[in-house]
């Protein structure tokens, strides 16, 4: 395995979790050999797989994960209604995730 | 500074025995699969720089709507590890529809929160003494 390979793939999954398919891609190596390297790097626990209804993401092990600095102690929302209303237009749409 | 904040809409504190009285949100939830719109409150956590957590009771309503979840991941909930589905989600607020990633605890149940992803694109003003939040316009 090459230092270099590792490296690259180590600083693509900093951003955010990723298909093999694209690490491979932003590394400049095949599929398979991405695939090789990442399963080699999950058996030494520095990289988590995790499946999606899309197929599986990658990610490093220590990467950010969304914080809630304290358990509310009230629970708010237990209770809902369906309402008939239309979905929003897409132009009207903030994209947050 | 004066303020020029123009109200789009007004909220509540809820105020309840034991706690101090804490702002809450009405939101609206909407995805495909569901086909009606989800009118529900969410409390205002500002200690939560995710976007939301769904209640136990709305996460279930969900999942069983929706074929699988769109994701997995972690929440960090005072230092535990909180295993949670993600899914996709449109939710109104604030007269402004917002595409989120909505964490849905798999054990205990931590209410609706809206978090800093969202709250930071609003202009809110809170008005504690008298028990109300205002939504500016943007």
């Amino acid at each position: 395995m090459k230092v270099e390979v590792i490296g690259e793939i180590v600083k693509a999954l900093g951003e955010r979790p990723k298909s093999v398919r694209e690490i491979a891609r932003e590394v400049g190596v095949g599929w398979k050999t991405c695939s090789r390297y990442l399963e080699s790097l999950r058996g030494l626990g520095l990289v988590v797989e995790v499946k999606t209804a899309k197929g599986s993401l990658y990610t490093t092990h220590g990467s950010r994960r969304a914080k809630l600095l304290t358990v509310p102690r009230v629970r708010v929302g237990a209770s809902f209604e369906l309402i008939d209303e239309g979905p929003p237009s897409m132009g009207e749409v903030e994209d947050l995730t | 500074m004066k303020c020029a904040l123009k109200v789009e809409e007004e909220a509540k504190y809820l105020v309840e025995l034991g706690v101090e009285p804490y702002p809450i949100l009405p939101i609206r939830i909407f995805r495909e699969e569901l086909k009606k719109t989800i009118s529900t409150d969410a409390l205002m956590d500002t200690g939560f720089d995710g976007a939301m957590v769904l209640s136990r009771s709305l996460s279930n309503f969900i999942l069983d709507r929706i074929v699988k979840a769109d994701g997995f991941e972690e929440l960090d909930a005072a230092g535990i590890g909180i295993p949670c589905d993600t899914c996709i989600l449109h939710i109104y607020v604030g007269g402004r529809w917002f595409k989120v990633g909505a964490h849905m605890p798999r054990m205990g149940d931590l209410g609706t929160i809206l978090g800093r992803r969202v709250l930071n694109r609003l202009t809110l003003c809170l008005r504690g003494p008298q028990g109300k939040v205002f939504l500016a316009k943007s």
